[in-house]
């Protein structure tokens, strides 16, 4: 009886770790997907201007002058998203070891995986923290003269959902824990 | 499992990253200096090595651990398990670092803009994205490969050094 609940810690504890893998590969993938639809979306256009030369007999002088026109990019909200997805399977895999750790608290493996989780759910808010202050660092860059409806989209949509998502973090991660069954 | 066995298991546990790590940069070294390059796949090939040495001397550490809780004796087991942990930590870093980096690098190497030549004025927003099948195999899939390995070995890690209670 010791023996098989031993296994099923250890096996708990296997998927729990596997879960962060899973999350934590996920956030890579969607984070590198976001930079290649960057590519797609610029915040500036370029024109060509044509100014005269300081001598009649030269010819005019031509270059492409740079105009700030920003736009509403995805990425931002695909960044989001892979902070989303990691810190769901981080909650997933703390709530798995917590109860790994009610069957067998002194496994070492247990003990690894409830480390692990913990660690998990802070690089998640670590993560969601940096989001909302490159977020809001990036809106200053962009002065007053943006249009309203990609200043609301651009930049204060994504850091209320990132408060959000923080919230829920911390309060599912340390405040209202989901109760463990005692197997 | 024998006294001996456990012993011989604890120098596994000690010797299997070093030795890895060894091999893993005079083979670099060799590659480069044979054939001037430094290519992705050499990259993933030397992270897979160091990963197996690390998971091995882990699996090892880990039964000379198990071996030392159930006689009571004091050993290093507890040392080489940890020494093998903290390495795998650094590993995964790195891995997952270096695979960030390819990626990243492949993604923008998707970009083609016109030769300049000089005449024309230069534009900055005039490139293209086009897919390369190039680019793709030999400098994105390594970075996905990578990725892969280290959080997936780096969980395999964790389970070889934590056999303790086995």
């Amino acid at each position: 009886m010791a023996k098989q609940v031993e296994l099923s810690a250890r096996k708990l504890s296997i998927n729990s770790l596997f879960l962060i893998a899973i999350g934590a590969t996920s956030w890579w993938a969607i984070t590198v997907l976001a930079i290649y639809s960057d590519l797609f979306y610029d915040d500036y256009r370029y024109e060509l201007v044509e100014e005269e030369a300081p001598l009649k007999t030269d010819e005019p002088f031509t270059y492409y002058d740079s105009i700030y026109d920003p736009v509403i990019h995805p990425s931002t909200y695909m960044n989001l998203t892979a902070i989303l997805v990691f810190a769901m399977t981080a909650l997933w895999a703390r709530q798995i070891a917590r109860r790994a750790t009610a069957m067998q608290a002194e496994n070492r493996l247990v003990k690894t995986a409830s480390v692990w989780s913990f660690i998990a759910v802070i690089i998640a808010l670590l993560l969601g923290v940096v989001f909302a202050f490159a977020t809001f660092v990036s809106s200053l860059a962009q002065g007053t003269g943006a249009d309203p409806a990609v200043r609301i989209f651009a930049t204060y949509v994504p850091i209320l959902l990132s408060a959000g998502l923080l919230l829920f973090v911390v309060l599912r991660g340390f405040v209202i824990k989901p109760e463990v069954e005692n197997d | 499992m024998t006294e001996q066995q456990a012993s011989k298991a604890l120098a596994f546990g000690f010797a299997s990253p070093i030795t890895g790590a060894a091999l893993g940069v005079i083979i670099g070294l060799a590659i480069f200096d044979i054939f001037d390059t430094f290519e992705q796949w050499t990259v993933v090939i030397l992270i897979a090595l160091l990963g197996f040495s690390i998971w091995f001397g882990a699996n090892k550490s880990g039964e000379a651990l198990a071996y030392a809780k159930k006689t009571g004796e004091p050993t290093a087991a507890k040392g080489a398990a940890n020494l093998n942990s903290v390495l795998a930590i650094v590993w995964m870093a790195i891995s997952f670092f270096v695979s960030i980096t390819m990626a990243l690098g492949a993604v923008n190497s998707f970009v083609e803009r016109p030769s300049y030549d000089g005449r024309e004025p230069y534009n900055p927003g005039d490139f293209t994205v086009a897919f390369d099948s190039t680019i793709f195999f030999g400098e994105f899939l390594p970075a996905v490969v990578i990725v892969a390995m280290a959080m997936f070995g780096f969980v395999f890690q964790l389970v070889a050094t934590s056999k303790d209670e086995d």
